[in-house]
């Protein structure tokens, strides 16, 4: 029986064979397509992973600042760590930028997909997209840094498969950046030349080699301390001076202050020492000069006595009196005024010099009990400057014990510039008193110059009288006093006498003199002392401030990067990449498949219903319902199975895998892919389509041959009530239409099923292409400054014409996937970004890329890593605002510098609207609009042929399932077709019955199915789209819809078309065939 | 002359698989007249019935319906003339399964702008209690009844009847052919009809009996009896 069924499986291959045909392609075209995405996977992913292995992929890198040293390294290697210097530096070449990388010994081998896979000295390796982009090829000489290198080899390393520049690039360009490696000879040399436009980057591949995780080796290296004498890098230097030279100016000053001080107490002792002498001088004179006259007043027997308080006045009126006293004696009287004058103006300007030195010597006490106070201080504040300096090597920002450190040096600083007030106010008064002192003391070196000069010419005149012949000078007065004065003078005895008063008084008053010269002088020094005093205090005081200020920015870690290969976006990107269409291409192949045994199934139906009365009698001779239904699934099964096989072979064609895998490759930079064959897609290919179709057969055919021979015989058809629908009230072709689609109902969903399922492949195309438009567009719009320069040394001024900000790149886990979210602190005035931020530390703005991406939203909490630091941030989101281009986050510039503890004007990023002249070694990277117009574009290029692809694949399926469909709802219709024909319907009118109804079947479910479809795809891609640092603006103009919408219809059209020359075809013998 | 055939030859297949079905048949039938083409299996009379309606071509010979020829005439032209012209009763009635039966004759109603009366007609006929139902929930004497109304609503000029009673019992066979008299009476519509019952030749006013694809008798009836009254059916 089983034979002779399987003749009428044959008959009906024969009979409908195009139909069949077309099942059969269609089946060839799904598997073929699934077969190439999960085989294009698996080809990209085997082999990535190969290369990995076969190249020594690192286990993770770390960069910093200062290389480690050789006792560190050795630490690592007895730990059974295998390190790799892996230093770069960058170079314009060519109209890109090429990374010149020492070529690879103990991890991320380069392996060549042509020439050499070592460079010998004079050659280079270069990354294999880079040099396609630029034309070369093996043998040719390339430019690098004013060398000219042989190309020795062209291919990739593991640990660049995705070639970013930055790690948080969300894409490349293979003409504006590669790779290239060369022997240690040339790069020493290239290093030494020091044209490389950025600083060299000390990067080091690790392999753990089982020894300890990534968390125990970076705690490790986060225990080294930092060797200052390895730093190579200029700008490094001049930071640290920087900070050094705070420390040496404050020392500087201080040494200053102790000097000045000294000098100020030196003067300041010596002016005491003089202060009694001086005034009991001064009064002693004063009263011998007063004397003297009274003396002189008794010898011509004048009866006056001159007294201190009425000098003046007794004088005057003696010499008013011209009857009384000769000239001669008025001279002698006016003299004695004019000397005794003198003497008093002295005294008070020793009286008031006495006070300044009082002022002076108080002035002097605050000062030095000030200075003692910042001695007392040195130490603490030596030790809180050296604590810096130990800061910058262990890199534990945040670390409790560093806390505790910094607050005692902050106590140190405190107390320090507290002092340093102290002093500073001391200062001003001792300075105030030296001001006093020494504007007092010209009038005390006038009077006793005076005083001198009278009392020579007093002698001199006396001498005169007597004859002598003698005149005393400053010079000689005392050895011509001493000879007149001496036993065998010719001078009598009384004048003798009157001469030794003269000599002791004159000698008296020139010691006096020199006395006030000197004590002037230390005067003089003290106050030359005090303004240095000053300046040394005040230059103290500011360096104070400044290294307080200082301080509590510095927050040096040697350790500046620490990313385990599982979180390198470059390391196994492609792999990530494709991982998708491997998930993607197994539903896809179900649903798909199910679909296709779906539309056998309508087309099994179909025979059953007609063939009723055959199957009738079958049953009635006794041939059981399992040898029916055995018979019916032979067809497809043997279409699914040979419909799987020729699939799986094209799917594994260089125009199956090789073309869905042609974007990656040319994307991603992996070695020479080696044809694989996994058995599990062999398996899929070839087991899934016939038993979805036996499943899918079975639940349908199995319903249909569930009945009895009589029923079958009578060809009774089952009621259903929704076909019963009462439709009264309507026209008769519109109620003709809707019976005929409600009895083919079956293909009808097929068709809106077959629909969704196109839409949902045209869908991935389309999305994808909206994603990398809108990405484009949005990242032109978003991106409002024409130059972007990240620091790494940042100088003290911000270039002119730039803007500053600050920018910090954390963390955030999102599908598996560690990606960079970066928090940008922004000034009030920023002209390129209009976000209005929170001065809050713990609020913060998010784009929209954010927002979508980490499915977060206003008011709620965003928390961000910082994976070196082991720290997480907490924020509250208090806007969204729409900003697509990168995973962007907004705060206040300040507050963001408080958070993350750098100074008040520290930024490191710059924004601006034309070129700046900065100087690259500062800089990590320059980024312009232009490359980041180019970069995302580049997007939209990559995609295109999958875009295209995917169209075209889901239209060619709509259209035949369509078409498939559609014409076995003719096929099912043939007789009543006839009978219309019988009846005298026209073509038009026919179509009109039974075609043009689907019209509002395709009209309504492509209304459901594109939102719908566009509504799952939306919800699918986060998944698709997991690995990129990018939001996700899936949003559809509603060109979009409208296009699509129309495309449909389109379709149906043509189809309509098609279908009406089968309606054509309906012969009327098909009424007289009715025998029943 | 409503209807005249003139040498009718048909034959199908080629070689040793030729066959001549109708062998130059000649014969007429009057405008209003109820006729029967009697035969045995295999002697024509469908494929004669095929020719007159359109449905099949003839090898050589006339047809002229109302006096215009139909021989020659392009798919169209046969659809507007079978449109215009004709109303069709099968035996096994080929009601469209998902219409009701009042859909069922809207398909004819819809092809004319001067149809009869719908409802008189379901009156007529006995279905207006039926008129939403579908064919499978009705019997087979009011699935033909549908058949007879859907081809009558377009009040055709000639009616061809291909075996209307084959699948039918007695009772119901009778009652189909009392109404077929009736609306011949009533419209005056011309009535041919093809069926191997020997008895219902006895209600008709024209008999055309075929054999081997030839006319072997044609004669009016002069002792018509009503349907009603026919026995053996």
């Amino acid at each position: 029986m089983q034979r002779l069924l399987g003749r009428r499986v044959l008959r009906e291959l024969k009979e409908n064979f195009m139909r069949y045909l077309a099942l059969f392609l269609l089946i060839v075209l799904g598997m073929y397509m699934i077969v190439a995405m999960i085989g294009g996977a698996e080809l990209v992913i085997q082999n990535v992973e190969r290369g990995q292995r076969e190249n020594h992929l690192e286990d993770g890198q770390f960069s910093v600042f200062v290389p480690l040293t050789y006792k560190e390294l050795d630490a690592l290697e007895a730990a059974g760590i295998t390190i790799e210097r892996n230093f770069s530096m960058d170079y314009d070449a060519d109209g890109g930028v090429i990374r010149i990388m020492r070529q690879r010994e103990l991890a991320n081998l380069f392996t060549a997909r042509d020439g050499a896979e070592t460079a010998e000295p004079g050659e280079i390796l270069l990354e294999q997209h880079f040099a396609d982009s630029h034309g070369v090829k093996v043998g040719d000489a390339f430019l690098v840094g004013g060398h000219s290198y042989m190309v020795a080899g062209l291919g990739s390393t593991p640990d660049y498969d995705a070639v970013y520049e930055k790690m948080s690039d969300t894409g490349s360009d293979s003409f504006l950046f590669g790779t290239g490696f060369i022997n240690d000879v040339d790069y020493n040399r290239m290093k030494a030349e020091g044209k490389s436009f950025r600083t060299e980057e000390y990067c080091y591949s690790y392999l753990l080699n089982g020894k300890m995780t990534d968390d125990e080796l970076k705690e490790m290296l986060q225990e080294f301390e930092l060797d200052r004498s390895l730093v190579e890098d200029t700008y490094f230097l001049e930071m640290l001076e920087e900070l050094e030279e705070s420390k040496t100016e404050m020392e500087d000053g201080l040494e200053e202050l102790v000097d000045g001080c000294e000098e100020l107490a030196d003067g300041l002792a010596e002016l005491s020492e003089h202060n009694e002498e001086l005034t009991d001088a001064a009064d002693s004179l004063f009263e011998a000069m007063l004397d003297q006259a009274n003396e002189g007043f008794a010898d011509n027997g004048i009866a006056v006595t001159l007294k201190e308080a009425s000098f003046e006045a007794q004088l005057d009126k003696m010499m008013k009196n011209p009857a009384a006293y000769s000239g001669e004696t008025k001279q002698g009287l006016q003299d004695t005024k004019e000397s005794l004058q003198s003497l008093r103006d002295f005294k008070d300007g020793m009286k008031e010099y006495v006070d300044g030195v009082h002022d002076l010597s108080c002035g002097s006490g605050d000062l030095c009990g000030g200075l003692s106070e910042i001695v007392k201080h040195n130490d603490g504040l030596n030790a809180g400057v050296n604590q810096i300096f130990a800061m910058m090597e262990p890199m534990v920002a945040g670390d409790a014990q560093q806390l505790a450190e910094l607050t005692a040096f902050r106590d140190g600083v405190l107390g320090y510039t507290a002092a340093v007030k102290q002093a500073s106010l001391g200062s001003q008064q001792l300075t105030y008193g030296m001001s006093v002192l020494y504007s007092s003391s010209h009038p005390i070196v006038d009077g006793t110059n005076k005083l001198f000069d009278a009392m020579l010419e007093m002698t001199n005149e006396q001498l005169a009288e007597s004859e002598l012949g003698i005149t005393l000078t400053a010079d000689n007065f005392e050895a011509e006093l001493d000879k007149l004065t001496a036993e065998n003078s010719i001078v009598d005895g009384k004048l003798k006498d009157s001469l030794q008063d003269t000599k002791e008084m004159l000698q008296d008053l020139q010691d006096f003199k020199d006395g006030i010269q000197e004590y002037t002088d230390a005067v003089t020094e003290a106050a030359d002392g005090t303004v240095e005093l000053v300046d040394g205090v005040k230059e103290l005081q500011e360096e104070a401030l400044d290294m307080l200020d200082e301080y509590f920015t510095v927050d040096i870690d040697n350790l500046t990067s620490f990313v385990p290969k599982e979180n390198n976006p470059r390391v196994g990107a492609s792999v990530n990449d494709v991982l998708i269409n491997k998930l993607a291409g197994f539903v896809a192949g179900i649903i798909v498949m199910i679909l296709f045994t779906y539309v056998i199934s309508v087309f099994v139906v179909h025979s059953i219903e007609t063939e009723s009365s055959v199957i009738g009698a079958l049953y009635s001779m006794g041939v059981r319902r399992n040898q029916l239904l055995l018979h019916y699934l032979v067809l497809p099964v043997v279409i699914t199975f040979l419909g799987g096989a020729v699939g799986l072979v094209l799917g594994f064609s260089p125009a199956g895998v090789g073309f869905m895998s042609a974007d990656v490759v040319a994307y991603f930079s992996m070695p020479v892919l080696k044809p694989v064959y996994p058995v599990y897609v062999m398996v899929y290919s070839l087991v899934m389509p016939p038993l979805a179709a036996i499943i899918v057969n079975c639940l349908v055919i199995n319903k249909k041959l569930n009945r009895t021979a009589l029923s079958m015989l009578r060809g009774e058809v089952k009621r259903g009530r929704i076909r019963e629908i009462d439709l009264k009230g309507l026209s008769f072709p519109t109620r003709f239409q809707i019976r005929q689609i409600l009895r083919e109902m079956r293909s009808a969903f097929t068709i809106i099923g077959g629909m969704f399922i196109c839409l949902l492949i045209l869908m991935i195309g389309v999305n994808c292409y909206v994603l990398c438009t809108n990405f484009s567009k949005g990242t032109m719009e978003e991106t409002k400054y024409e130059y972007l320069y990240s620091y790494k040394y940042p100088t003290e001024e911000i270039p002119r014409g730039g803007t500053e900000g600050y920018m910090e790149s954390l963390k955030k886990e999102a599908f598996g996937y560690h990606l960079d979210v970066s928090i940008i602190g922004l000034t009030e005035d920023n002209p390129y970004y209009e976000v209005s931020v929170s001065k809050k530390e713990n609020e913060i703005v998010i784009s929209s890329a954010v927002a979508s991406k980490f499915s977060v939203d206003k008011g709620e909490k965003l928390v961000l890593t910082d994976e070196v630091n082991d720290k997480d941030y907490a924020f509250t989101i208090v806007e969204v605002v729409p900003f697509n281009s990168g995973l962007y986050t907004f705060m206040d510039i300040d507050a963001m510098r408080e958070l993350f503890g750098q100074e008040e004007d520290y930024y490191n990023v710059v924004f601006a609207g034309e070129k700046l002249n900065i100087d690259s070694g500062r800089l990590y990277a320059t980024t312009s609009k232009e490359t980041i117009a180019e970069a995302s574009e580049i997007f939209v290029e990559m995609m295109g042929p999958m875009i295209i692809m995917m169209g075209g694949i889901a239209a060619l399926i709509f259209l035949v399932v369509m078409y498939l469909m559609m014409k076995v709802m003719i096929d099912r219709s043939s007789f009543n077709i006839a009978l219309m024909k019988v009846f005298g319907y026209r073509k038009k009118e026919i179509k009109k019955l039974y075609l043009d109804g689907n019209f509002y079947v395709v009209a309504l479910g492509a209304l459901i199915c594109i939102p719908a479809s566009k509504l799952a795809m939306d919800g699918l891609y986060p998944y698709f789209i997991s690995n990129v640092a990018m939001g996700m603006d899936l949003d559809f103009t509603w060109h979009y819809y409208v296009g699509i919408y129309v495309a449909i219809m389109a379709l149906y059209l043509v189809i309509n078309k098609l279908l009406v020359r089968r309606i054509m075809k309906v012969n009327l013998s098909e009424v007289l065939k009715n025998r029943e | 002359m409503y209807l005249e055939m003139k040498d009718v030859k048909k034959s199908y297949g080629e070689g040793g698989s030729y066959i001549q079905v109708l062998k130059g048949v000649t014969a007429g039938v009057e405008q209003g007249e109820m006729c029967v083409i009697q035969g045995t299996s295999g002697s024509g009379k469908s494929t004669l019935l095929n020719c007159i309606g359109g449905l099949d071509t003839m090898d050589s010979g006339s047809i002229l319906v109302d006096g215009k020829e139909i021989r020659g005439l392009s798919g169209k032209a046969l659809s507007d003339y079978r449109r215009d012209n004709l109303g069709f009763i099968f035996q096994f009635y080929n009601l469209v399964p998902n219409l009701t039966v009042r859909e069922n004759i809207q398909v004819c109603q819809y092809l004319t702008k001067d149809p009869l009366d719908i409802d008189e007609l379901l009156d007529a006929l006995g279905l207006t209690e039926h008129q939403n139902k579908f064919p499978s929930q009705l019997s087979g004497g009011q699935q033909q009844r549908c058949a007879i109304a859907r081809a009558l609503i377009k009040n055709p000029k000639l009616l061809l009847c291909d075996e209307p009673t084959g699948a039918l019992d007695s009772q119901t066979s009778r009652d189909i052919l009392v109404l077929l008299e009736k609306l011949n009476v009533k419209y005056g519509t011309t009535m041919l009809i093809v069926t191997h019952n020997n008895a219902i030749k006895n209600m008709v006013h024209r008999v055309i009996f075929l054999k081997d694809g030839q006319i072997r008798k044609n004669y009016l009836n002069e002792t018509r009896i009503p349907a009603s009254e026919l026995e053996d059916l």
